[in-house]
């Protein structure tokens, strides 16, 4: 009998013990945010240049039709409608966070997928980043940020400059890519919101670069 | 009746052994959660609330301030420069201290970086990266950081090398084009008149060298 109630007590010790645990450990997920990339794992992804894609690069995904390509416009939505990349969405950066009633994110079929590869771009290198910094520490996959955004894209697709004279042939193959990359962007995007006058004269040029392109893509 | 004592014995053996066995486990348990792996650097609020402070854009220290930093030697502000050794031992801004930027989360640079009696403006190549590096930091609670408009490549020919007044107020998300225009141009045809026109239309003569670059994309 003595022991008996020797042993019950023991028991109830480690019991106590062991629940109490056991609530602790099943309070500590609450405070450990992993799925986040943490700060140092984060600043690795900022040290090298992976994150940028050149607008060479996408300028041809955009010519050959490539489907797996999500171009993201961060910039306002009047900035959106008065001019954007062909194909491309606008989320602006105040709602990339947007979450639904069950708390999912709004945008992670579209932002955190392994088929699309997401270009985020804004005027300059800047907003993008600040689009792209957010979704990577929530561990999007796949996102990348248009280098120097559409001021870049202008300076080198729409208006490239003729490289000098002495230049490597790969430059002149660029400047001759860019070109051609100049006028099948220059016709695609303006017959929609412009005047009445140029986009009529534009149309055929249109159904043109679309075969062009369609070869292009083989 | 022997049989029975000693079974009896036996069964208080194992149950004397197990608050032994218990403590050990217990023991096992804690030295588990000592050397768990714990996130070394703590985020000290949500993606959503540093989305927040992103869209309130106040971080930037403005170039046209920039004089006042270098030259008032009781300046409040502290410059850091974030690019590799060679880049500022090469040239940096006045004062300026270097902590590359894959250091910024060493401890030994916490002091510098997190403190009350300087204002820190960390500036790298361009604005993108600097914004990065404080992005990082912000979200890990550090104060008093602001980052350098434009960046140490155009801070250094536009305002230290030479000043140029005109470009004091410029930023990397400034358009620098105006888009449409150049897209309309870029889609100008031959039935164009504009006399600016005239380079575009040479282009458009070149439709078919378009289409072998498009082919040479793939």
């Amino acid at each position: 009998m003595e022991d008996k109630r020797y042993i019950k007590k023991r028991y109830i010790f480690i019991n106590v013990i062991m629940i109490g645990l056991t609530l602790w450990l099943l309070l500590l997920p609450k405070r450990d945010s992993s799925t986040e990339l943490q700060a140092d794992k984060l600043l690795l992804e900022i040290i090298d240049d992976s994150r940028f894609l050149s607008t060479d690069y996408v300028a041809n995904r955009i010519i050959n039709d490539d489907k797996y390509i999500l171009l993201v416009d961060v910039r306002s939505p009047e900035e959106f409608n008065t001019f954007h990349l062909k194909g491309a969405m606008n989320i602006p950066i105040d709602s990339l966070l947007n979450k639904d009633e069950t708390g999912e994110y709004v945008w992670d079929s579209y932002l955190n997928t392994d088929i699309y590869k997401v270009i985020f771009y804004s005027n300059g290198s800047v907003y993008s980043g600040q689009a792209w910094m957010l979704t990577k520490r929530l561990n999007f996959k796949n996102n990348y940020i248009l280098k120097g955004g559409l001021n870049e894209w202008f300076s080198t697709i729409m208006l490239p400059q003729k490289p000098a004279a002495n230049s490597s042939e790969s430059d002149f193959a660029i400047y001759e890519a860019r070109k051609g990359a100049a006028i099948y962007f220059g016709g695609g995007t303006v017959s929609v919101e412009n005047k009445s006058s140029n986009s009529n004269s534009n149309v055929p040029v249109v159904s043109k670069k679309k075969k062009s392109g369609a070869g292009g893509g083989c | 009746m022997m049989e029975d004592q000693l079974g009896h014995i036996e069964h208080q053996k194992v149950t004397n052994l197990l608050p032994f066995i218990g403590a050990a486990a217990v023991f096992l348990i804690i030295i588990g959660l000592i050397f768990m792996n714990r996130p070394t650097y703590k985020y000290k609020m949500s993606t959503e609330e540093m989305k927040d402070i992103v869209l309130k854009r106040d971080y930037l220290f403005k170039t046209a301030q920039i004089f006042d930093a270098i030259y008032n030697k009781d300046s409040i502000y502290q410059f850091i420069d974030l690019r590799s050794a060679p880049e500022y031992l090469e040239s940096h801004i006045d004062g300026a201290i270097n902590i590359s930027l894959h250091e910024i989360l060493n401890p030994e640079n916490k002091k510098i970086l997190n403190q009350n009696k300087k204002i820190n403006i960390i500036y790298f190549n361009d604005q993108s990266g600097a914004c990065s590096a404080w992005m990082i930091l912000r979200q890990l609670g550090y104060k008093n950081i602001y980052v350098l408009q434009g960046g140490y490549d155009f801070v250094k020919p536009n305002m230290i090398d030479k000043y140029n007044p005109m470009a004091a107020g410029s930023t990397d998300e400034k358009p620098q084009y105006n888009y449409n225009e150049v897209v309309n141009s870029s889609a100008g045809n031959s039935q164009s008149t504009q006399s600016e026109n005239n380079d575009e239309s040479s282009k458009v003569t070149l439709k078919p060298k378009k289409k072998t670059s498009g082919g040479g994309g793939c």
